[in-house]
């Protein structure tokens, strides 16, 4: 039940992307980007920010002046830069939003990446923390009502001796030195905040932390078009004697003050931690049933390390040889890490299908389906479809390879198309004799392993280790991405690859 | 550091604190990381220079025949050009995204407090009477102690609980108790309490109880005020422990 509701989630989600492929193309895609536009807005954000500060003055006489200032600066250039800023941040609230649930309807989210997810709670109260200090600063009615209402929430859970709120109940309770205090904690919440990032990230092999550059450039561009257009301003200067009234709330990092003025300090605090704890707990419930992890045979692991570098979860090590046999190091599993995705299956050289049926073992394997297994099944489907016929391989994350299957076309599902060895093609095409293959799966840059489908377009094209044959006839070789909702883009394109081997020279419709 | 300022004849509100031990370990810690790497960096040694030479070129070598087998392969992305509909398509997404960004920067508005009502906040931090005065201990009092703790004076430092109890226009909007910070309770009880009345003449009565806690009736200290408050204008009701007095600030008279 619980599953077939995210499996709506999934394909509703895959739609929308499939329409952002169509102006922006697949690598463009900005949905499958937002962690990295988060990571690239937060680089604007520091880098206006340190600008910013340094036209700052940290006194609560005139901090205000020193804001209105830049706004009003000649050519307006220091009034784009707050703008910058400001625009910034709240378009990370939106990026990080969009990331946290694509992941988790993904379910990206579970099990192996329980590390990755865990740490990016955390991330979202200091991003709200970075965000509300950064308007305390600004020291206009909007500060005040928010930097009491932030005071007042603290204050609930009584740790200090007295309530910090006080601090702001006359102009004349308010000092400089408390005001620095504000202004540092809108310096470190971001520092602790990109600290944090970088923690998040830590645990993924190979991280894409910068967004493709159109991507980059595109959203620079708007920002600055935004800034011109509609600069950042402030309200009137804060005066302690008197209560804001009304008030323009920048929603992205302010609505629970509305809430919290109707709810209150402590129903606030129940939902944030409440909120926090389930959000952070989601990777263990409920817990996710998957395949066994990868198992090395050691007597055909030759320590070549190409399954170490091609590992996207970081769950193989190399170590000193252990069994005595003749190669410094072994490859090693770390079960904790290992998501099955068969990717390095696919990295091993020994996994080639080229031999008896007793001899198929390979360095590396997935013990519920492996490589013996993999072969067995093209080799019963190579039969099935015949000389003409075409072989498609896919991933059990995009297009359901068993709804393509008809006369002259087979498919074949791996857990991920990374766990495809190269040799496998050539194999299909040379002793399985189908005319042939076709490779799919997930849509670029979003692999559900992270990295299949980067790692097998770079072994066919030779750029990666092991590489496919240069014997193969790369005419008859066919890539093509597509989502699970982008099932007619995939019939169609295998018919289109089928009517070009017919033309090729050599097969029956072209003699 | 006024005094240090005026010793070195410096404006009183020059960081004179701060900029010295940054003047004297900055150039140390600098000094440090130059030697520990910064110094290739800034100034690279001609085979560093080589070296990085080397491998940029070795890089770009590798990135070139990257891109060239992979479009050999038909793979190559890079080659990718974005047709007119594409860009425009591009533009209104980002347009639609900077709307959205703009708006809810600042819109719609919200109403913090009512434009027609002004406000009265109760804050301050007194410390209550001790609840137990000191007392001499008796002999018989003293045998009971343990020999190492006989000390002659007993003083517990609790304090009873700071009672305070509002009414504005004759009618109790705020009674309530609290009680001193600190393991001991020995410390200074605070009140933080906010109140929307309309704007206007109003008659507040203050009353505070800082011996006795809910046991007595009767209040140590009470302040009367009639004040005019106008819209959105807050009056402060605190106390000052140097003058022992209930303070109202904001509002005239
Ligand atoms: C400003 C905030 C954030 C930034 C900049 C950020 C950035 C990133 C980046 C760069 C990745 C790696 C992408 C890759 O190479 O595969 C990632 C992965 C991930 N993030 Fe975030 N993130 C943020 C917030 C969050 C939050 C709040 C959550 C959830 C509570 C979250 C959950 C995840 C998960 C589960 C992954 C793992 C994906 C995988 O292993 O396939 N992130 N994030
Ligand atoms: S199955 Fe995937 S996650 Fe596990 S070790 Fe192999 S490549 Fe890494
Ligand atoms: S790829 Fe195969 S041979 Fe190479 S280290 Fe891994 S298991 Fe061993």
């Amino acid at each position: 039940m619980q599953l077939s509701v995210r499996h709506k989630l999934q394909n509703g989600l895959l739609h929308i992307e499939s329409a952002f492929d169509r102006p922006f193309g697949s690598a463009w895609n900005p949905l499958r980007q937002m962690g990295t536009l988060s990571f690239f807005y937060f680089w604007i954000v520091a880098a206006t920010g340190i600008y910013v500060y340094i036209l700052f003055d940290t006194t609560v006489g005139s901090a205000y002046q020193s804001v209105e200032a830049m706004t009003h600066s000649p050519w307006h250039l220091n009034g784009i830069i707050r703008s910058l800023h400001r625009y910034a941040s709240d378009a990370m609230v939106v990026t990080m939003a969009l990331h946290l649930s694509r992941e988790f309807i993904m379910d990206r989210y579970r099990d192996v990446r329980w590390f990755t997810w865990f740490t990016g709670v955390p991330i979202i109260w200091l991003l709200f923390i970075s965000g509300i200090s950064g308007y305390w600063l600004v020291w206009d009615m909007l500060a005040q009502y928010v930097a009491i209402g932030s005071m007042e929430w603290i204050d609930w859970l009584g740790i200090f001796g007295e309530p910090v709120a006080s601090n702001f109940v006359t102009p004349e309770s308010l000092t400089d030195r408390f005001f620095t205090l504000l202004v540092f904690m809108h310096i470190f919440g971001p520092l602790f905040l990109l600290f944090v990032m970088w923690i998040h990230v830590m645990r993924v092999s190979q991280p894409k932390l910068n967004p493709p550059r159109g991507l980059a450039l595109g959203s620079l561009a708007m920002f600055v078009v935004l800034a011109i257009a509609w600069p950042a301003t402030s309200h009137a200067p804060a005066d302690l004697a008197v209560m804001p009234t009304e008030l323009n709330l920048d929603w992205f990092y302010m609505m629970l003050y509305p809430v919290f003025d109707v709810w209150g300090a402590g129903p606030l605090w129940i939902l944030g931690v409440g909120l926090s704890i389930i959000v952070a707990a989601m990777p263990w419930l409920p817990p996710l049933k998957r395949p066994k992890p990868a198992e090395v045979h050691l007597e055909k692991c030759n320590g070549c390390s190409r399954c170490y570098a091609d590992c996207p979860f970081g769950a193989i090590s190399m170590e000193p040889r252990s069994d005595g046999l003749p190669f410094e190091r072994e490859a090693v599993v770390d079960a904790s890490h290992c998501t099955s995705c068969g990717i390095c299956v696919g990295s091993c050289p020994v996994s080639t299908p080229f031999r008896n049926d007793e001899e198929l073992v390979t360095g590396i394997d997935m013990p519920d389906f492996g490589f013996k297994a993999m072969r067995g099944k093209a080799i019963k489907l190579a039969e099935k479809v015949g000389p003409d016929g075409v072989l498609v391989v896919g991933c059990d994350h995009g297009v359901d390879i068993k709804s393509i299957t008809g006369t002259g076309v087979a498919g074949l599902s791996l857990p991920c198309i990374g766990m495809l060895p190269p040799s496998f093609i050539d194999f299909a095409m040379s002793r399985g004799g189908v005319a042939g293959v076709l490779i799919t799966g997930c849509q670029e840059c979003d692999c559900f392993a992270r990295l299949g489908n980067r790692w097998i377009e770079e072994r066919i094209a030779g750029v990666r280790d092991p590489y496919l044959r240069a014997r193969v006839d790369r005419r008859r070789l066919g890539v093509f991405w597509a989502s699970r909702v982008e099932q007619r883009a995939l019939k169609a394109e295998i018919e289109r690859f089928r009517d070009q081997i017919k033309a090729l020279p050599g097969s029956e419709a072209g003699t | 550091m006024t005094a240090m300022n005026a010793f070195l004849g410096l404006s009183p509100n020059f960081p004179i604190l701060y900029i010295i031990p940054l003047a004297v370990f900055g150039p140390i810690f600098l000094l440090v990381l130059y030697h520990l790497g910064l110094k290739e960096i800034i100034n690279p040694s001609p085979e560093t220079r080589a070296n990085i030479e080397l491998r940029k070129e070795e890089e770009k070598r590798q990135a070139e025949d990257h891109q060239n087998k992979m479009s050999k392969a038909g793979l190559d992305k890079s080659g990718y050009r974005h047709a007119p509909l594409q860009w425009l398509g591009q533009a209104a997404t980002y347009v639609v995204f900077a709307v959205g960004i703009a708006y809810f920067s600042n819109s719609p508005a919200y109403q913090a407090h009512p434009s027609d009502m002004a406000a009265v906040r109760l804050s301050f931090t007194h410390p209550p009477q001790r609840k137990e005065e000191c007392h001499k201990r008796t002999w018989a009092e003293l045998q009971k102690l343990a020999p190492n703790m006989r000390a002659p004076m007993d003083c517990s430092r609790e304090r009873w609980p700071l009672v305070v109890d509002l009414s504005i226009d004759g009618v109790q909007v705020f009674h309530g108790a609290s009680v001193p910070a600190g393991q001991a309770r020995d410390g200074h009880s605070s009140f933080y309490e906010k109140f929307q009345v309309s704007a206007g003449r109003h008659r507040v009565v203050v009353r505070l109880r800082d011996r006795g806690g809910e046991t007595r009736a009767e209040y140590d200290y009470t302040e009367e005020r009639s004040v005019d408050l106008k819209a959105a204008e807050i009056l402060v009701i605190g106390f000052s422990n140097a003058s022992a007095r209930i303070t109202f600030t904001g509002g005239a008279e």
